[in-house]
């Protein structure tokens, strides 16, 4: 409830403030987030429901919660510097990023389908007018125009999805319409309503074959928003979708599980093979989070107590690795380098410390231990191997081998050729901190994960009481 | 309070590493002293070690245990015995050489010199790492570092040969992590510690299946064929020092792994696919020395050296007897001396004329008599001369496999008349005939002979007299063999 006052305390200082206050709403944000984190670091422990059982608290809804403001946080230190040229109204933009977060907080800690419905729609028109916030630039009108088009669809069909479920249950609330079916009554109305639902959500994860918006939007946008979309909505649909239908659906699992396998492996495949060709930076991390989704939706896949557990761990380093990787993106565009791979070349002679923390999060985005990204992938093949899908583990590893590859080409523009100029960049300090807040847990954990692993036990085997 | 001897082995270069991070990269000098120092200090502790061990017992000894990863079982486990013993002197003694040939890197030493202190924590952690997680991180550990440092100080094709190699041996490695988790799961003890894995029952199917899955990546690092075909070109174009390492110790990590993982933890599994890894040995060592032949570049012959030389070590783990696998390891320390120093040969040489085709070398015993004479002893040792180390090790591989193989170990003796073969004609076409015109004309300075002098003595003193090794090996093999049950 914290994250509603920053966001409308924010939304009053823009109003109030002078015309071009870019640090001070910021910091408010900040503030906002690290108040809204110690409030729900505070309600550890408790379980309940509020707001007549439409949210609930658990320690499920308590882990995404703190993804997101991490995450959020992360985003506004990356944004602060884009948005200090004047006519960038930072006002309006922190508090789309706020209310944003705030639909992904509610999205997750609901299990009603109306109150899912209204956090989604929360999220995404917030969403689509951040995707187009630099308005005079064509390829953010682009890329807002398409995430909004396709989007709506998504969201409409995830409707009628849900209007299935109702329509035959007469519940909205997921434990009730659990125990409102059975696997044989209603079986393709139900089965109709859970595709549905899962489409719509797919769309927001950017799983194939629902992905085609991501390349586009995710370059055309403004490169904060790009990181922001990476982890926020993907995360966020993750969820959802876990508690749907772990909550509401465990019955049919065949026909979920079904689905889930195919989209995984056609996200991760098409994602990693589609990455190697691209000379666009944001492009490429675009298809690589395309993957990166194929990997989460493995563990749902499998649906074990482990995958979920993977699933969660995976969702804190690819939260760390994949803003990291922005970061320095951002920093490197806004020093004077183009968003082009082959600009990168010799980065590590110009910026050392910046070519290093790049070469960190790529490698730990492809998997390579010591580093955390291993330890997401390595529970999700983990349990994929526990329960009989040894076949799909063996497709998520080729495919680690396969993303190795155009990880490895940054680092190998950065690190194996020569600059074409020599002077160093400058970097400003809320990226630094960015960069290091992304880098230190990426190693830290990579090396001691024992920490995230029992958070993740906790919040699932919680939930799945 | 116990000193965690291990743990200081395997971690004091990455103090280092963190002390040359801090420092300018502009201080070369200081750069290079605190790199050696730091590779110094290992090689120390691990001869007090040796001093320390105990011959008689068979176990593991300097165990350091703590907890890691509760979670999944992982726990940080390392300890020594005489199978991993002759393996952590040489990576410490090969890197500390290493690094002092790599006194005359210009060209961003800092990183350099960063790595391949990371790449040493790798390669000792391997050794010593008792849990499979520990194990498999170290493992990993190893491969990127050696991406960079062949890419970036690298020959001509350098681009090419370190994706080659970092693609090629991540592929195994994903065997390797599939085979290590089926094993956990088919013990049900929720744990990846070796020995608790060893004596949980596993079944037959789990024990070959995952040996298959685990010997893939171990093969491809050994090399055997037709795995190898990453080897030439990561030699040719990883500079000298590089090589070394590359050969002398990141080969062993492969020999080890069958030794240490086949036959402790999934010995039926190693004992099923026992003839045709000899197959594959045999294979190896005649098409490693043939291959050699016909080589022009120097540095390519003695990488299929390499392939045909570790052929000898497979056959001996294949045997699966006393004899075959101290064989092996005995081998396997040799050829770390014995071909780190062609390495380190093969680049003062091309340092001097600034060529390694054979065809354009020649006449080197004029100019320089102390390289070309240890070249030329050096190559005696390569293929089994009496009297050096190497003929010890193979001696007790073909004793071993005699028994259990009849024809390969026929076969592979031709093989050593082979090697004999390639290895005389090298020298002469090197070293002997009339002397060419040569850029820099002086012979190996101190720092350089620094480097090839202890390499030399142990070849010759092992040669003589190895059961200073061999007393080592022979308490841990014969407790392995025993446990895992003779073919």
């Amino acid at each position: 409830m914290a994250m509603v006052a920053a966001g409308l305390l924010v939304l009053l200082a823009d109003l109030v403030a002078a015309k071009e206050k870019n640090r001070l709403l910021a910091s408010l944000s900040l503030g906002g987030i690290a108040l809204s984190l110690v409030l729900t670091l505070t309600l550890i422990g408790t379980k309940g429901t509020t707001l007549s059982k439409m949210l609930t608290v658990d320690p499920f809804a308590l882990f995404f919660k703190v993804v997101f403001l991490l995450s959020t946080f992360l985003v506004i230190l990356l944004s602060l510097d884009t948005l200090s040229p004047p006519g960038s109204r930072p006002g309006e933009y922190y508090t789309l990023v706020l209310w944003a977060t705030l639909g992904m907080m509610l999205i997750t800690s609901t299990t009603d389908f109306i109150m899912i419905y209204i956090a989604l729609e929360l999220i995404s028109i917030s969403s689509y007018v951040l995707a187009g916030y630099r308005r005079l630039d064509p390829k953010s009108n682009e890329a807002a125009m398409k995430y909004f088009l396709l989007g709506l669809l998504a969201s409409v069909i995830t409707l009628y999805g849900f209007s299935f479920i109702y329509g035959f249950t007469g519940f909205t609330e997921l434990k009730s319409v659990a125990q409102a079916i059975t696997p044989q009554t209603g079986r393709i109305v139900i089965t109709l309503g859970v595709i549905l639902t899962l489409a719509g959500f797919s769309f927001k994860m950017a799983a194939v074959p629902f992905h085609q918006w991501a390349p586009d939007t995710y370059e055309g946008a403004p490169t904060p928003i790009t990181a922001f979309f990476s982890v926020g909505p993907k995360v966020a649909a993750l969820g959802v979708l876990i508690r749907i239908i772990f909550v509401g659906f465990p019955v049919f699992k065949p026909t979920w599980q079904l689905l889930f396998i195919i989209l995984s492996i056609f996200s991760m495949f098409i994602g990693n093979l589609l990455a190697i060709p691209q000379t666009n930076i944001k492009r490429m991390l675009a298809y690589s989070t395309i993957a990166h989704a194929g990997y989460m939706v493995m563990a749902l896949a499998v649906a074990s107590e482990r995958a979920l557990t993977g699933a969660l761990i995976y969702t804190i380093v690819y939260l760390f690795m994949n803003l990291g990787a922005f970061a320095v993106v951002i920093a490197y565009t806004l020093a004077g380098g183009s968003e082009n791979i082959p600009d990168y070349q010799g980065l590590s002679k110009r910026e050392p410390t910046l070519a290093l923390a790049m070469a960190i999060f790529m490698l730990s985005l492809a998997g390579i231990p010591p580093l955390a990204g291993l330890w997401g992938k390595l529970f999700v093949f983990w349990a994929a191997i526990e329960e009989n899908l040894i076949w799909l583990a063996i497709l998520g590893l080729i495919n680690t081998l396969i993303s190795l590859y155009y990880y490895v080409n940054v680092i190998r523009y950065m690190y194996l050729m020569e600059p074409r100029e020599k002077k160093p960049l400058a970097v400003s300090l809320p990226l630094k901190s960015a960069i290091l807040i992304g880098a230190l847990p990426t190693i830290i954990l990579g090396v001691y994960p024992d920490p995230l692993i029992k958070l993740s036990q906790i919040s699932i085997s919680a939930f799945l009481r | 309070m116990e000193i965690p001897l291990l743990t200081l082995i395997t971690f004091i270069p990455l103090i280092g590493l963190f002390t040359i991070f801090f420092a300018s990269k502009n201080n070369h000098r200081l750069i290079k002293q605190v790199a050696i120092i730091a590779a110094a200090i290992p090689l120390i502790l691990a001869i007090i070690l040796y001093t320390q061990f105990d011959f008689t017992t068979p176990g593991m000894q300097f165990v350091e245990r703590a907890k890691w990863i509760e979670t999944i079982g992982a726990s940080y486990y390392l300890g020594i015995d005489g199978i991993s013993l002759p393996l952590v002197l040489v990576t410490t003694l090969l890197t500390l050489l290493a690094l002092v040939a790599s006194w005359n890197i210009d060209n961003r030493p800092k990183q350099y010199f960063a790595l391949m202190l990371l790449l040493e924590v790798g390669m000792i952690g391997v050794f010593l790492a008792l849990d499979f997680i520990l194990f498999f991180i170290f493992w990993e550990l190893t491969l990127f570092p050696m991406y960079f440092l062949i890419g970036i100080w690298g020959g001509p094709r350098r681009e090419y040969a370190a994706i080659k190699f970092f693609l090629y041996t991540l592929f195994g490695s994903i065997f390797l992590l599939l085979g290590i988790l089926g094993i956990y799961f088919y013990s049900g003890l929720n744990t990846f510690d070796m020995f608790k894995l060893a004596e949980s029952g596993l079944s037959l199917p789990v024990q070959k299946w995952s040996f298959l899955a685990m010997a893939l990546g171990f093969a491809i690092k050994v090399p055997i064929f037709p795995f190898h075909t990453w080897l030439p070109d990561a030699h040719v174009e990883a500079p000298t020092a590089v090589s070394v390492l590359l050969a002398g110790v990141l080969l062993k990590m492969g020999g080890y792994a069958f030794i240490r993982i086949g036959y402790l933890v999934v010995p039926q599994g190693i004992k099923a696919y026992a003839y045709p890894l000899a197959v594959l040995a045999v294979i190896s060592i005649i098409y490693g020395a043939f291959a050699a032949m016909v080589q022009r570049d120097l540095k390519k012959l003695i990488a299929y050296s390499s392939v045909s030389h570790m052929g000898f070590v497979m056959l001996g783990i294949a045997a699966f007897n006393k004899n075959g696998v101290s064989g092996s390891l005995l081998q396997m320390f040799n050829h770390g001396t014995i071909t780190g120093m062609l390495f380190l040969l093969a680049g003062l040489i091309h340092e001097r004329t600034h060529t390694r085709e054979i065809p354009e070398l020649g006449g080197l015993f004029s100019p320089f008599p102390l390289i070309a004479g240890i070249f030329s002893l050096t190559a005696f040792a390569a293929l089994g001369l009496p009297s050096l180390s190497g003929f010890v090790g193979e001696l007790l591989i073909l004793t071993g496999s005699f028994g259990v193989y009849r024809a390969f170990t026929v076969i592979a003796a031709l093989g050593i008349v082979i090697t004999a073969g390639y290895m005389l004609w090298t020298i002469q076409r090197v070293c002997m005939g009339p002397a060419r015109k040569y850029g820099n004309p002086h012979d190996a300075d101190w720092r350089e002979l620094s480097t090839l002098v202890p390499l030399i003595a142990i070849i010759i003193f092992i040669g003589i007299y190895p059961m200073p090794i061999l007393k080592v090996i022979y308490p841990a093999v014969t407790r392995l063999i025993s446990k895992a049950g003779g073919l």
